[in-house]
Order: structure tokens, then C-alpha cells, then sequence
């Protein structure tokens, strides 16, 4: 194999692309500096909390090549996502109305989703830079989840929808400005079909914004360097993502490689639904073939053509994952998918709570393609966005009537790797939000955060043990509707070589005592506190996931109810799931392990249960003979093939005073470190 | 007394400079940094521009301590007391990961879940809740408070953070808590939200517990170089530069170490101030300080540097105070030219390091960085490197460019050029961040290149920018300590309001400003600012009601009436307008918090005097050194003149492409661009 069969030398460049090597990198950057620039604007001047704080948009720079196609050039994600799907969807917004029909200063909007959109919640604005001959020569676009579309669940994720017709507003290509002054209708169209216009009508003007402040810089570029310069540049950029995805896919074998994963339950029944994809690698492109994967689902939890462009997230993990995303990327990859099946469902199908599949996708593709680059392997992620959907209406004095909304994101966790633990607190790679500030979210909605935290013991055990398991507690002070964006309830994520799979994700309503206080430690709370709400518990209402029961006792038989109603003064626990670990937890050193008891991840149980560590229960010191006599006595018990437990927390109290007595033990502990 | 010193402690240098305020003369030294102890590097500094320390009548200075100590994770062992449910605050980063190399790396984590200041064990949760109205929805638990405070005692603190959410504006548990920690713990540094009593917890905690990590070290720091002042006869005030730009006397800082945690690139910022307002006719600058390692970007508007309160330590560990705003990137003199693996090419963020530093120094270092480039380009010739003090190896630098110009089939000098045309753009881009990205229009400002390395890519960076003119300031290799010696006392203090604009009217904003220009008064006396000196200055955070990301911006002062309020609406549309590309009439501005900034006096800045005689710019020929050829802008200059920056006087022209060399610096006056020698030694280059 060559292992250098994409370099392409200076000459190479001005050759193929007419532009000198230092020019093109230096466009190149041009590109990406004018999207970020498009981000700052975006992020400082919207109004919905999902876009200024949870950043759930993307913006980016496109090339018009001489066919009128467009190419997706440069990114800044903000939210993942958007850097695989509007590659394509620029192409198919811009073919349908038309470059031609497009001037300066006109701006086409369209959220469907079967026209390249993810769900209608997404709005997504395009804008044509033409040269100095008025032909078409770039596209600036820009994507933002505003909060509320229409439709009969505010917010917009309705799991139980049927159809389109009950996930709101639905906008094909359509203008919404002509010659930069805004079209009234459109405007019209969009505030009066919407919870919270003036949110809209912020965010369709920061949208509006962003493009121009794009469009600005990539003029500039033009002015400098002259037109053709710039495009041979953006081919090169282009080229260049090209090139080292398909040298990546050159150092890997070929060959056929398969995995399957299942959702939960589409929130309308309880069978849970399978994705299946075969990855055929040869040479320096591959096939992804979903052939197998279930019928589309009756709830929302599918998704029409999205995952055509979102299963690249996977190789580009695993593969090239220090480079910035464009479409270039994306060229080495054919995608096959079943008409009529959770990847490829057929109108008017709903698709507004898509997430999580996608992140389902986005686990899938990374664990196959760690099938096929053991060296650059990834543990499975938590799967979930991990994140709670909250609206209604206020009832605070001076705000009474007042339709308020917004996203509680605790995040999820990533899995090891052959040479690094997990991340905690942390998104699916396909998405990457951000979580709001709680002093500023309390003033704007009548919630109370008491709790972002992680839960002891739940990473996937591992040399490198998975991020943990993140946990999150809030108040509603109003009635609200709350719709649980949390898969991974009924199927771990799994650990690679040795480590261990993940905590799946759980739910549970929560009352304070008569002082008023929620009691959480370690992210451990009595459980007679607790009424469990979704997942697995066991008869007496322990959290189990190695022995308890899916349902068993549960309010719920989802992990996607669709509008909960949390009433004034009821709290709510959601903890997402946890990431998977790598290697054999025999061998992740005893001092790491002891610090991961020390700063309260890790029990001195699943201390000695897992790791083979002996671990001072009070004084928390290690003892190291009888740790290598544990660990020794172990790895002969276990033997080849040995997995460890799902991880799961040790010591639930049952009893306020048995949660009393193990906050009082930990704060016996002396230290055993030099002060 | 008519001496004023500044001293300012970098990373390998420690820079001064002593300004004699009767005869205007400016004399510089420059020692090795004592990384043990910086107060033996500032005594020695001290030493070497003055003879007997009770001459100095004004001392300025800036360190590093408190940034080491952050930066190397060895601060002091710190507890932090946060609400119940919030110990990992400092972990979660708010969730997300930054967009750049590290957006889809699997191996990534956050700085502080890897590596933390605080670790997990010592952040302890205390049960209590305040409503963001004030409403107490649980009761501080005060014997709870004390069986953790009781935990950290025996853990060994030394310190202890105080954070808890809504404290910012309803701190009655904080402060009872505080009141607790003095009795467990009567020893300990404490810190609590009242360093910066404003919303936004994420934050908050990180200043909080910044603080408290780096106070100790800091005040220790301080007591060792009184001790050693004392000791050699100095009797005057120690005045400690901030990062807000601002001098606090050295007892005062005790109450807020976290503000002098880097002190360098602001004090260039200072100088560059000055600059503007007394030699430049208030002329924006861009300023461009490159040393060996990284850039230092900033921005003067109007005859002042910009602030902002988005200062990082590391991705998510911010600082939220308002400091001035200095931007860091890691393109620098030792910046790597690497190659990937299908022939890209990437300059910098990587590093040569000192160690063994380029190619060229001949310390076995084999990988190209941006100084070999210099050489191979001809900037930099060996035998006038640090005034002859150093010697480069040309060969050894070309050999380096070769090992990632062959693969490419580029000349190693072509690869050079092209790096630092690369670099020009990184650093440019950066720049634009900064002044595009904000409505400010570059083509009106001028470009101020300081710094080892700033005057060898000022010129190119600015034509970037389209921006005309470059000023070399004199010393451009000592201009942070040159900066430090011209700033003044400032302090700042915050009130949260929480309210639009309209609901808390004139009246309200009056009295929150009042206070906090009391406290502002009542801090500067006790630094012994004298009350006629004092000036106060305001300004508010606001953004539209609804938005998350509040932008600050003046106020015209403590007697605001009810006729300000529709002018201050109108200037924040405009501004809102000139920055986001739109303006929201009908939405409220809400007013996040207010600022009362109290400043001493301005002291006049001297200008170094130098060169008395103004040449008639045609002798120039008398400062040529030598004559090279210069590989720059894609060409070859053979016999391109060599001037020696001394023998230059007023007056002078130097026409590109030429390189001016001032000993401990190297400026580079590129093809098509003329530089003229001006009054005070700076030169002004029309790019």
C-alpha cells in the first residue's frame, strides 16, 4: 500500500487547481476564518436559548461549481450535525428554486426536511455571492434550531407525532428578503405560527445577519485575490479533506464490516428498533449500506434521508479527526438505504425527536469503523443527546401568560480509547451543545436547577475506563410540559478489548424533605425519595441494570414521553448514559484507580469488584499487597472473553438515615495524600 | 523624587525600564528571569538602572506567579464551598467542546476534568438555595457547612472559594458561610462571589476559585520582594499592574490576587495607549507583539485598549473579570512549519521552545520553525543577532526547511516565504477578529508592531489588513515594561441589575452607580490616591431582553436623567447594528449589570528622547551596515540595504525593501514600503 498516495507536491497544486500551495492554504483558512466570524454573530446576537446557549447551529461557505452544484468548502459547526447535512442540502434547496432566480441580496429560507433539512425546528437560510459578471460563485448558509415552529407540542420534538402534519410549520424554498428588504409575508408566515415571535423575529434577523457578515468576508477575499484564485482555492480546499479522508481509508483493510444497534421504543410502543449497516471498504472509498435495518417507526424517532450525510460523523471520528469538516470529506462515501425504514422514511412520515437515532448513527458508525481501524478504536458513546425539553406557560408574578421555553442539557459521555479515558459531560460527536447558564435560565423560565452532577460508578469499566454516567435535577415552579431527549434506556453502550459497557439511561420524580432539601451525593439520593419515572429497577425500586427489570414499577413504560406534565413544585432526575471502557481493567494502575475513589467516581467497591484494588474503606489508602493478590487471583478467575459488569452504582441508600450514614463516612476520611 | 522604574516579569526575560521624569531619559536593562523566585530577577533588573533604590519614587511591576501556578496546576491546595448539586461545575465546561482540532477527537478532554486546579474531592457541596427573586428555598445548613469545612481542614487547605448560585445578587448565605469558614478555618486565604458579584455561575465560580488557587502563592510573592525592596533602601509604593490595565498598590491586591495573573501583554497595550493619545493624534492601532512562542494581539480605540471579560486560561477554565483584551496565538519566532500527510502545510501552534529552540540557534534542533525561516529568508543575518551577541546557523536552518520542502519540490527558501506568508495570514485573521469581526473598519487604523518578532511581520500583516501605516515604537523589544511605567491606579466594581433598561429608569441606575463609584472612591484613598486625582468612568452590560451574551458599554455618567435613557437606547441600536448586522427597536435592552471604574491620575508619558540632531533624509546612507539579499513578497533583492537603527536620525527615509536593525530586534520594511525616522526614535512605515 502506498502509503503516500494522496500527497500532492506544489507543483501538483498549481497544476490541478491553478493557484500557487501558500495561496491556496491561505484561502483555505480565508474560508474557514469567514465562518467563524459567522459564528461569533450568530451566537452573540440570537435570541433563542438553543441557539445563544445551547448552540444548536451551524455556518458555512459553499462553492458554486460550473454546474450549477454547490460544495460545501467551510464549516464552523457549532452543532455538529449541520457539517454533513448541508452539503447536501444547499444542493438540494439551491436545484429546486433555482440559482438563476437568485440576485443580491436574496435570501431563500427553507426547514423541510425533505428538502436536506434535519426537522422543521432547524431554520435554514441561503444567500448567493455572484462574481463581478453576476454569475453564481459562492453560497454563505447558516442553520439555527429556533425554539418553537408551530404545531400542537411547544418546542417542536413531538415523539408521538404520526405524521408531519403534527411537528409544525413546514416552509419549502421560499424567499425572505428580496434585494436585502425583508419580504412581509414570509415574515408574517413565520411569527404568526409560532409560540414565541419575538424570539423568531430575533433569530430570523441574527440568521439574516450572519449571512451578510459572511457574504462580507468572502467579498473580501474576491477583492483581493481575484475570483479565479479564490475558486481554485476553494477547490483545493475542498480537495484537500478529499485527500486525507481517502488516504485514512487507503491505511485501512478492506473489507466487510457490520454491527447493529437498537433504540429504545419510538415513545407510541414499547419494541425497541434496530439500525443495521454493513461498511464495505476498498481501496480509498467504502459503501455504507443500511439494508436490514427495521420499517419506519409510527413516532418521530426516524428520519427521512439525514443519515445518508450523518453516518460520515463515524469515519470521520475515527479516521480524521483533527481536521475541519467540508464536503470534501464526505466524496470517498456511497450510502445505500431501505425506502421505508428508519433511515430512509417515506412522507408524510414525523421525524421532529430525530436526534437520537442520529446519535444511534453516530455510535454505530463509530464502533464499525473501530471494526476496521483497531488502532484508532473508540468505546461506544452514551448514544443520547442527553437533554430534557421544557416549555409552557409562566405563572411568576409580572409574567403571568407568558409562553416561555428552552433545552436543559446535561450532556453524555464518550468512550475510551487505547489511550485516554472517556470525556464526561459531553454530547454525541454528532452534535456538541452546550448547556445553558443556570443563574441566567432561572430568571427566564420558572424552573430551579438543583443538581448537574455525574453518578458514582457509572463508566464503562475499563485500562481507560468511558465517561460517566451525567445526572441532572430540576424544579418546575410552573406546570410544564417536558419531553426527555434520553435513549439508551434498554442497550448499553459498549466497552472494546476487555472494558466494559456503559449505565444506561433513567429517570425518576424526586421529593424534597420537609426543610425543603433535594439529597444528592455522588449523585446517590435516598430512594425513598425516589419514584421512579423510566428504565430498569428492580422489586423494591433500586436502580438495576444488571438484574432489575425495564418498567418494573415505573410511571412510564418510555424513555420518550412526549409533553410530561411536571407540576408546579414536582422535581424530575434524568441521568443519561455513560460511555464505554477499553482494556482490561486489571490493568488501569491502582493510584488512578485510587483517585478515582478519592474524588468520589468510583466506590471502594466496584474499586475491588472491577479494578482488583483494595482500597482502605475509611482511610481510603491503597493496599498494594493485597491488591496484586486480588488482581492476580482475579485475571486467573476470569480468563479469556471476560467482560466486566455493566457499570452501575454500588450503594443506593434506601433510607434518608442510610444516605445520611454514607455522607457521614466520606467525611471521616482522613487524607492519605501529601498536603 | 523624579524616578519612575517598570518592571515586568516574561516567561525568559525579565524587561525594565526607568524613565527620569526631569530630563525625559529612558534607560532599559534586561536579565534572565529567576523562574525560583522572580523577586531575585526584579531585584537584579532593579539594580541595574538604578544605584541607589530610594531614588525610585514610582515603582511599577508585573509577574508571572500567579499564571505559572495556574498553568502548571501548582497553586495553592484550595477547597471550594459550592450550593449542593453543584460540585462539578468546574468539569462539565458546559458541556461542550471547542471547534477546532479538538471537535471530533475522541481522545480529547477538558482541561479541567484532566487536569484539575481543584480537584473533585476537594469541592464540597453545602445545602442551601436561593431563588433568583431572593426567596430562600432551603435554609443554609450551618452544621452541614461545618462538618465539610471541618473535611477540608484536615484535607490541608490553604485556601477556600465560596460560590453559590444566585449569590451574586442574594449573598446572604455566602456571606454567612464566610463567617463559618474564619471560624474552622481562621488561617485560611477565603474568596467568595464578591470578587465579582455578577450572574453567570459557570463563570463566577472559575474567578472565584482562580483566585483562590493563585492568591496565596501570589501574596507570598509579594511579601518576599517588599521584604528584599525594604532590605536594599526602597521607601516608596509598590504598584502591581492588573490585567484590566491598572495599577493597584501592592496591600491592595491582597484582596483580589486573581487580577495580576499576567501582566505583559497588557502593560504593551498601556504603552501603545499612549502612543495614540500623544504622538499619533488618537489614531486606532492594532498592536502586534510576537515573541517567541506566541502572538499578542490587541486593539486601541479612540487613545484606549478594548476590554472584555472572555479572558481563558485554558478552554473552559475562563476569567470573567474585565481585563484588557489581549489575544494569544501560538504563532511565534519558534513557531514548527510541518507538513501533514498529504501536503498540507501548518505553521505553529507547535513549538521549538527554547529548548532546543530552531534550527538555526544550533542546539540540535532539526524541525524547521519560523526563525530558520527569517534566516534562510535573510531577515535575520548571523552575525547581528542580538547585537552579535548570538550566532545562527544559516546552513542548519536550510537544511531544516529541506526536510519539508523536498516532499513538496520547494526550495527551501520558496518554503520559507511561504510559512511566513501563512504566519502573516494567522496572525492577520486573528487581527480581523478583533476589528472586522466588531464593525471597526482596519483600513482606519494603524498598525503598532512591538515585540522580538512583531516588526518583521508588521508590515506584511498589515497590508493584510489593508491597513497604510506601521509605527515601530523605539525599544520594540522592551515596550511591555515601557507600557507598564506610563499606567495608572484603576479599580472596578459591579452591581448586578438584572432589568431592562426602561424598568430600572435613571434613578436606579444612578444609585447602583453611586455605589459602586463609593466603593471605587473609598478603595483609591485607601491606596492613597489622592481624592482630587480620582475620576470615575461607567459603563453597563446590556444586550436585547431575551439574548444570553451581554456587551458592555459606556454610560455618561452618575447624573443620568430620564431624558439619557432614550440616547443610551439609540447608541445601543447603533452599536448593535455596526456589530450584528441588525438593530431590534421594539425589544427591550436589558441591563445585565453596571460598572463603576475609578482611576488615579493620568501621568504624562514620556517619550523617549533619543538621536538630538534631525537628519535632513539624505544621509542616510551614513546607518547602512551591510548589504544582503532579502528573499521576501515572493522575490529575490540583492544588495538590500542593512541599517543600524542608532545611527538613524530624525527625519531619515528608508526605502523598502531594507531591514532596520535595532540590536535586540529586527524590522523588516518590505518591498514597496518606506520608512521614515519621526520625533521620539519611532519609525512610521506606508505599507
Amino acid at each position: 500500500m502506498d502509503k503516500n498516495q494522496f500527497f500532492m507536491t506544489a507543483e501538483d497544486v498549481q497544476a490541478d487547481y491553478g493557484v500557487d500551495l501558500i495561496t491556496a492554504e491561505t484561502l483555505r483558512n480565508g474560508f474557514i476564518e469567514a465562518t467563524r466570524h459567522m459564528h461569533g454573530t450568530l451566537l452573540r446576537s440570537s435570541f433563542s436559548n438553543i441557539i445563544r446557549d445551547g448552540m444548536d447551529f451551524g455556518v458555512c461557505v459553499h462553492l458554486v461549481n460550473d454546474d450549477g452544484t454547490t460544495d460545501m468548502v467551510a464549516i464552523t459547526e457549532g452543532c455538529t450535525q449541520f457539517a454533513f447535512t448541508h452539503q447536501h442540502m444547499t444542493n438540494m434547496v439551491l436545484d429546486e428554486y433555482g440559482l438563476e432566480n437568485l440576485g443580491q441580496g436574496d435570501t431563500v429560507i427553507c426547514n423541510d426536511e425533505w428538502r436536506g433539512g434535519i426537522h422543521f425546528g432547524d431554520l435554514n437560510l441561503f444567500r448567493v455571492i455572484h462574481d463581478a459578471d453576476g454569475k453564481p460563485a459562492f453560497v454563505v448558509s447558516d442553520a439555527a434550531h429556533v425554539f418553537d415552529i408551530g404545531g400542537p407540542v411547544a418546542g417542536g420534538f413531538n415523539t408521538a407525532a404520526e405524521s408531519m402534519y403534527e411537528e409544525g410549520l413546514r416552509i419549502s424554498p421560499t424567499l425572505i428578503t428580496s434585494r436585502d428588504k425583508p419580504v412581509r409575508s414570509m415574515f408574517n408566515l413565520l411569527l404568526e405560527n409560532t409560540r414565541s415571535p419575538l424570539h423568531m423575529l430575533g433569530d430570523v434577523r441574527a440568521l439574516l445577519g450572519t449571512l451578510r457578515a459572511g457574504e462580507d468576508r468572502v467579498r473580501a477575499l474576491i477583492d483581493r485575490y481575484g475570483i479565479e484564485t479564490v475558486k481554485g482555492s476553494a477547490r483545493y480546499a475542498l480537495g484537500l479533506s478529499e485527500r486525507r479522508m481517502r488516504q485514512a481509508l487507503l491505511n485501512t483493510p478492506d473489507g466487510d464490516y457490520s454491527d447493529e444497534i437498537f433504540l429504545d421504543d419510538d415513545g407510541l410502543s414499547t419494541d425497541p428498533l434496530k439500525i443495521k449497516v454493513e461498511v464495505r471498504i476498498r481501496g480509498a472509498e467504502a459503501e455504507i449500506d443500511f439494508s436490514g435495518t427495521d420499517p419506519q417507526s409510527l413516532g418521530s424517532v426516524k428520519t427521512g434521508w439525514q443519515e445518508a450525510a450523518r453516518a460520515v460523523v463515524g469515519p470521520k471520528v475515527v479516521l480524521d479527526p483533527r481536521h475541519p469538516m467540508n464536503g470534501g470529506a464526505m466524496r470517498p462515501f456511497q450510502v445505500l438505504m431501505p425506502p421505508g425504514s428508519m433511515v430512509l422514511s417515506l412522507p408524510p412520515a414525523s421525524q421532529s425527536n430525530h436526534v437520537e437515532q442520529g446519535a444511534k448513527i453516530a455510535r454505530l458508525m463509530t464502533r464499525v469503523m473501530s471494526q476496521a481501524f483497531p488502532e484508532h478504536a473508540v468505546a461506544d458513546d452514551s448514544g443520547t443527546s442527553g437533554c430534557v425539553i421544557m416549555g409552557g406557560v409562566d405563572s411568576r408574578p409580572g409574567l403571568e401568560g407568558t409562553p416561555y421555553g428552552g433545552v436543559l442539557l446535561m450532556g453524555g459521555a464518550w468512550g475510551a480509547t487505547e489511550t485516554s479515558d472517556g470525556i464526561s459531560f459531553c454530547q454525541s460527536s454528532l452534535f456538541n451543545c452546550r448547556s445553558m447558564i443556570i443563574e441566567y435560565s432561572e430568571k427566564a423560565m420558572p424552573v430551579v436547577i438543583w443538581e448537574h452532577g455525574v453518578l458514582v460508578d457509572a463508566a464503562g469499566a475499563g485500562e481507560y475506563r468511558g465517561g460517566f454516567a451525567a445526572s441532572y435535577t430540576y424544579e418546575a415552579l410552573a406546570d410544564a410540559f417536558i419531553t426527555p431527549i434520553m435513549d439508551s434506556s434498554k442497550f448499553p453502550a459498549g466497552g472494546l478489548a476487555g472494558g466494559g459497557p456503559a449505565s444506561m439511561s433513567f429517570a425518576a420524580l424526586v421529593r424534597k424533605d420537609d426543610r425543603g432539601q433535594v439529597h444528592s451525593f455522588k449523585g446517590l439520593l435516598p430512594l425513598e425519595r425516589m419514584t421512579p419515572l423510566f428504565g430498569a429497577y428492580d422489586d423494591e425500586g433500586v436502580p438495576d441494570q444488571v438484574d432489575g427489570t425495564w418498567g418494573n414499577g415505573t410511571l412510564l413504560q418510555t424513555s420518550k414521553p412526549t409533553a410530561y406534565v411536571l407540576k408546579a413544585g414536582e422535581l424530575m432526575r434524568v441521568f443519561s448514559a455513560s460511555g464505554g471502557g477499553y482494556g482490561d481493567p486489571l490493568k488501569r494502575p491502582a493510584e488512578t484507580v485510587l483517585y478515582d475513589v478519592r474524588n468520589d467516581f468510583t466506590t471502594v467497591a466496584q474499586a475491588a469488584e472491577i479494578y482488583g484494588v483494595k482500597i482502605d474503606p475509611d482511610r481510603l489508602t491503597l493496599d498494594e499487597a493485597a491488591t496484586a493478590s486480588l488482581r492476580e487471583r482475579l485475571a486467573a478467575e476470569r480468563g479469556e472473553g471476560y467482560e466486566p459488569a455493566l457499570a452501575h452504582p454500588r450503594e443506593w441508600p434506601r433510607t434518608q438515615a442510610e444516605f445520611e450514614a454514607m455522607r457521614k463516612r466520606a467525611l471521616g476520611a482522613p487524607t492519605a495524600v501529601e498536603v | 523624587m523624579t524616578v519612575r522604574v517598570g518592571i515586568d516579569v516574561g516567561g525568559t526575560f525579565t524587561d525594565a525600564v526607568r524613565i527620569d521624569d526631569e530630563t525625559g531619559e529612558i534607560t532599559r536593562a534586561k536579565v534572565l528571569t529567576t523562574a525560583h523566585d522572580q523577586s531575585e530577577g526584579t531585584m537584579a533588573a532593579l539594580q541595574r538602572l538604578v544605584d541607589d533604590p530610594a531614588d525610585v519614587g514610582a515603582f511599577h511591576h508585573g509577574y508571572t506567579v500567579g499564571l505559572n501556578a495556574a498553568l502548571t496546576r501548582t497553586g495553592a491546595r484550595t477547597g471550594m464551598l459550592v450550593t449542593a448539586g453543584h460540585r462539578d461545575t468546574m468539569d462539565h465546561g458546559r458541556v461542550w467542546r471547542p471547534f477546532d482540532e479538538n471537535l471530533y477527537d475522541p481522545s480529547w478532554r477538558r482541561p479541567h476534568q484532566e487536569r484539575p486546579m481543584v480537584e473533585r474531592r476537594l469541592r464540597r457541596e453545602v445545602p442551601e438555595r436561593m431563588r433568583e427573586n431572593g426567596e430562600v428555598l432551603l435554609e443554609l445548613d450551618e452544621e452541614a457547612t461545618r462538618e465539610e469545612l471541618e473535611f477540608l481542614k484536615r484535607e490541608g487547605v490553604e485556601a477556600v472559594g465560596v460560590c453559590l448560585i444566585n449569590a451574586y445578587e442574594h449573598p446572604a448565605h455566602e456571606k454567612r458561610v464566610r463567617e463559618i469558614v474564619a471560624e474552622v478555618l481562621p488561617d485560611a486565604y477565603v474568596q467568595t462571589s464578591d470578587i465579582w458579584p455578577l450572574a453567570r455561575e459557570f463563570e463566577r465560580t472559575f474567578v472565584v476559585a482562580l483566585d483562590a488557587y493563585t492568591g496565596p502563592p501570589v501574596v507570598r510573592y509579594l511579601e518576599r520582594l517588599e521584604k528584599r525592596l525594604e532590605e536594599a533602601g526602597f521607601d516608596s509604593r509598590v504598584e502591581i499592574m492588573q490585567m484590566d490595565g491598572g495599577l493597584r498598590t501592592s496591600p491592595s491586591v491582597r484582596q483580589a490576587p486573581v487580577y495580576t495573573l499576567q501582566s505583559g501583554p497588557v502593560a504593551g497595550l498601556l504603552g501603545a495607549e499612549g502612543y495614540s493619545r500623544e504622538l499619533l493624534d488618537g489614531r486606532n492601532l492594532v498592536c502586534l507583539d510576537i515573541g517567541g512562542t506566541s502572538s499578542d494581539l490587541g486593539v486601541i480605540i479612540d487613545g484606549a485598549a478594548e476590554v472584555t471579560n472572555e479572558w481563558e486560561l485554558e478552554h473552559a477554565i475562563p476569567l470573567a473579570i474585565t481585563t484588557l483584551d489581549v489575544r494569544s496565538i501560538g504563532a511565534g519566532g519558534g513557531s514548527i512549519i510541518g507538513l501533514d500527510e498529504v501536503g498540507s502545510l501548518k505553521v505553529g501552534p507547535e513549538s521549538a521552545g527554547s529548548e532546543p529552540g530552531p534550527a538555526c540557534y544550533g542546539r540540535g534542533g532539526t524541525r524547521p520553525a519560523m526563525t530558520d525561516a527569517y534566516v534562510a529568508m535573510g531577515l535575520l543575518q548571523p552575525d547581528l543577532f542580538l547585537g552579535g551577541e548570538m550566532k545562527l546557523d544559516r546552513e542548519a536552518a536550510l537544511a531544516a526547511l529541506g526536510t519539508v520542502a523536498e516532499p513538496l519540490k520547494m526550495d527551501p527558501i520558496e518554503l520559507a516565504q511561504g510559512a511566513y506568508s501563512i504566519a502573516n495570514v494567522t496572525i492577520a485573521a486573528a487581527l480581523a477578529r478583533m476589528t472586522t469581526h466588531r464593525g471597526y473598519d482596519p483600513r482606519e487604523f494603524s498598525l503598532l508592531g512591538y515585540g522580538a518578532a512583531g516588526p518583521v511581520h508588521a508590515v506584511a500583516v498589515a497590508r493584510e489588513l489593508g491597513i497604510d501605516e506601521v509605527v515601530i515604537p523605539y525599544f520594540p523589544g522592551g515596550f511591555s515594561a515601557y507600557g507598564m511605567v506610563a499606567s495608572r491606579s484603576r479599580v472596578e466594581y459591579s452591581e448586578a441589575t438584572m432589568s431592562s433598561l426602561e424598568g430600572l429608569g435613571a434613578e436606579a441606575l444612578n444609585e447602583a452607580l453611586r455605589r459602586q463609584a463609593a466603593r471605587c472612591r473609598e478603595d483609591l484613598l485607601a491606596q492613597g490616591v489622592p481624592e482630587g486625582e480620582i475620576a470615575i468612568e461607567c459603563a453597563y452590560y446590556g444586550m436585547y431582553t431575551g439574548q444570553g451574551e451581554d456587551n458592555r458599554l459606556p454610560l455618561p455618567g452618575l447624573d443620568l436623567t430620564d431624558e439619557d435613557i432614550p440616547r443610551i437606547v439609540e447608541d445601543f441600536h447603533a452599536f448593535y447594528d455596526r456589530r450584528f448586522g441588525y438593530r431590534a427597536p421594539e425589544i427591550p435592552i436589558f441591563v445585565s449589570s453596571v460598572s463603576a471604574v475609578g482611576y488615579g491620575r493620568q501621568r504624562p508619558m514620556t517619550l523617549p528622547s533619543t538621536a538630538a540632531e534631525n537628519g535632513d533624509g539624505s544621509g542616510v546612507e551614513r546607518a547602512v551596515i551591510m548589504r544582503e539579499t532579502l528573499h521576501v513578497d515572493g522575490g529575490s533583492h540583492p544588495d538590500s540595504a542593512f541599517y543600524d537603527r542608532n545611527l538613524l536620525r530624525d527625519g531619515d527615509e528608508v526605502q523598502g525593501p531594507a531591514i532596520i536593525d535595532d540590536h535586540l530586534g529586527t524590522i523588516v520594511v518590505n518591498p514597496g514600503a518606506t520608512a521614515r525616522v519621526v520625533s521620539h526614535g519611532t519609525l512610521r512605515i506606508e505599507v
